[in-house]
């Protein structure tokens, strides 16, 4: 093995390792491991109160939770050593589960603040009026939207559907490295579902990694996973692939519960 | 008999400048019975139920004789641009040369209170002694050392094109200012005031204002505090509001040291309106009182309060707001609302809306809130990649912006935009935005 061609490291692109969280005192994820090769899109599914929200929400970095315990690495970086806003520029987005509603900040001034702001931090020039314009309308396309969403204040009035397209599309305009949905199909109907399961399927590329939290197996139908993972009491207690999912709708969540007890 | 008591050194000192004040015999009789009323009874305190958020208490040390008409700039840059409006400079209370023509020609008659009076006794010009409520003593204060100021007439039926900009400079000392301002029937018109310090002035203005307004007139009153942290700004101000009137009044605090606005409006005819809205911002210590009476005294008057603050460091500001619907006023409506942000942890807001009624058939409402920034608004921004200084102007400006959108000028609208916005660190985001 004297050839000086180095196999490539398969460094995934995150790699969650030993993670304990709480909230308010209340320890939420006890030891949860996680790896994320580019490319890849996860599915992280799991009973009410297993600690879904507190992983999406402890990767953004919301302040409200402590890490106790374990690293998480993103791309080369300690990713808890980010501050929320320094995550989002290298490349990490957040579809959440309940995107706030922001009276009086225009939709498409914040659009363009995080935009820039991410190009900016790369070491781009920032886009001009025009040819911000042009993206987010060739987005907005591909979300159905409205144009009036352009002058609407973030999220205000927006239904449940018109919220999780609004995320989608932000996802799209911002074109991040690692999305992280938060049951980002909950309140959706059919076509709604259709229209953000397309929006989420563009993003796919060898590059770009994507991590479903979801409830309900339809949205894999849609935007289908390389691998399904169970969550539950605060740890990933099963992997499997699309089927896994499928047998989860059929069977409950009781069974992997039982036997990762065993 | 009044003035029996030792005066406070303060008054001493106004005392002493009584004399060289202008007009004959009647004014000096008049001034003197205020001034006489205004010893006994002495400054408000925050015992007095208007003053309980305002403490005037700091005036005690401070040099209250009025300023004398000289050494001031004759030009003052105020926010408005001098081409586009009738304007009018008065400095530490003295009214300045103005352009009676242009002015005229528009429908208004413009006066000096210091040239009438030489010829006019007190009562001629509507000046009456005032009483001794704890709501009186400014204005007492105001009759005791009245000199000059504008009196001003639109003709009915007047559609006034430009803004009427009257800009108030004070350099130091006391200023006294009055305006009398009367809306004929039907006349409408756009009046601005500003109020502003030149140098590091530690300068007192107490600004009386009365105002009417006949059936069917429109007046749209913007008020801009600006002014040094060594300023005091305090202004009363009486509105009555004929039939089908309309008294718009849109405030707003940049700062001063400490500026109280007294508003008392009486809708006194029937389908009378006012809409009062109001913006203060303050930070560093400054202060912003706004004090608001409106009466509604006929049928069918209405009557909506959108008042915000916001308030920074050791800041404090206030909203006292009263609503009385008299028996008289059946198919009244009134609404209050006050919503008020604290950006730092020793700021201080205090807001009391409140509401009398003595008749049935009336809608009336009234909302008050208090509190910090959001912190689901604020991680949902930072999550987006915006830094924790912008995400807090942009929410910030956001608070502000409903009240900023209704700014009836453009470069009124720009100016509160970027100073709401520069209150903030790094608002190199937010610049972008307002513009």
């Amino acid at each position: 093995m004297s050839d000086t061609a180095i196999p490539p490291t398969v460094t995934p692109l995150l790699e969650v390792a030993g993670l304990h969280a709480r909230i308010k005192g209340r320890e939420v994820l006890k030891g949860l491991n996680l790896r994320v090769a580019r490319g890849e899109v996860h599915a992280i599914m799991g009973p009410n109160g297993s600690g879904k929200s507190t992983l999406s929400q402890v990767l953004a970095g919301r302040p409200e939770y402590e890490v106790t315990a374990g690293t998480v690495r993103y791309e080369d970086t300690d990713l808890l050593g980010l501050a929320p806003e320094d995550r989002a520029r290298r490349g990490f987005f957040l579809g959440f589960q309940y995107p706030v509603e922001i009276p009086g900040v225009n939709n498409v001034y914040l659009l363009k603040a995080a935009l820039n702001a991410k190009r900016k931090a790369g070491g781009l020039q920032e886009l001009d009026a025009f040819d911000f314009l042009n993206l987010v309308r060739d987005k907005m396309r591909v979300m159905k939207m409205d144009e009036s969403f352009l002058s609407r204040a973030v999220n205000e009035g927006f239904s449940g559907g018109e919220k999780k397209r609004n995320e989608i599309l932000q996802m799209l305009v911002l074109e991040p490295t690692l999305a992280v949905l938060d049951e980002t199909d909950s309140g959706l109907d059919i076509d709604a579902l259709k229209v953000v399961s397309d929006g989420v399927n563009t993003l796919r590329s060898a590059g770009r990694s994507i991590v479903l939290v979801t409830h309900y197996q339809r949205l894999l139908e849609h935007i289908v996973p390389d691998y399904v993972h169970v969550l539950a009491g605060g740890r990933i207690i099963k992997t499997g692939d699309r089927s896994l999912a499928l047998e989860l709708e059929r069977r409950g969540y009781d069974w992997v519960l039982e036997e990762a007890a065993a | 008999m009044t003035g029996a008591g030792r005066p406070a050194p303060y008054f001493a000192a106004l005392q002493e400048a009584l004399p060289a004040l202008p007009g004959g015999e009647h004014w000096a009789a008049f001034r003197a019975a205020a001034h006489g009323r205004l010893i006994t009874l002495g400054l408000p305190t925050p015992r007095d139920d208007g003053f309980r958020y305002a403490n005037l208490r700091m005036l005690e040390r401070r040099d209250l004789r009025p300023a004398a008409n000289g050494a001031a700039p004759a030009t003052f840059a105020g926010a408005l641009d001098a081409a586009s409006c009738h304007s009018i400079l008065i400095v530490d209370g003295h009214v300045r040369p103005a352009d009676r023509e242009a002015l005229a020609r528009d429908g208004i008659v413009f006066e000096r209170l210091a040239e009438r009076l030489t010829r006019s006794a007190p009562a001629d010009l509507g000046f009456e002694v005032p009483g001794d409520g704890a709501d009186e003593r400014l204005r007492l204060w105001s009759a005791s050392l009245a000199a000059d100021g504008l009196l001003l007439t639109v003709a009915p039926g007047a559609r006034v094109s430009r803004p009427l900009h009257l800009l108030y400079v004070s350099t130091g000392g006391g200023s006294y200012p009055r305006l009398q301002l009367e809306l004929g029937r039907d006349a409408e018109l756009l009046l601005v005031d500003e109020h502003r310090q030149s140098g590091a002035a530690d300068g007192i203005a107490l600004l009386v204002s009365d105002i009417g307004l006949a059936a069917g007139a429109r007046l749209t009153h913007v008020r801009l505090d600006d002014a040094a942290a060594g300023t005091v700004l305090l202004e009363e101000s009486r509105v009555r509001v004929g039939r089908e009137g309309c008294y718009r009044q849109n405030s707003y605090g940049l700062g001063a040291g400490l500026s109280r606005l007294d508003l008392a409006v009486m809708l006194e005819e029937t389908g009378a309106a006012t809409e009062l809205t109001g913006l203060s911002l303050v930070d560093n210590g400054r202060q912003a009182h706004i004090r608001t009476r409106v009466t509604h005294a006929a049928p069918s008057t209405t009557s909506t309060q959108t008042y915000r603050a916001i308030a920074g460091a050791r800041a404090r500001a206030s909203y006292d707001g009263k609503v009385l619907v008299a028996s008289g006023a059946p198919g009244s409506s009134s609404r209050q609302s006050s919503r008020n942000l604290l950006l730092a942890a020793d700021a201080e807001i205090d807001t009391r809306p409140q509401l009398e009624i003595y008749t049935d058939e009336v809608t009336a409402s009234h909302g008050a809130t208090t509190g910090t920034l959001d912190e689901d608004m604020l991680f949902y921004l930072r999550a987006r990649g915006l830094d924790d200084a912008t995400a807090r102007g942009l929410l910030t400006y956001a608070f502000a912006a409903d009240v900023i959108r209704g700014v009836p000028l453009p470069e009124l609208k720009t100016l509160l935009g970027r100073r709401v916005a520069g209150l903030l660190p790094e608002a190199t985001l937010l610049k972008e935005f307002v513009a």
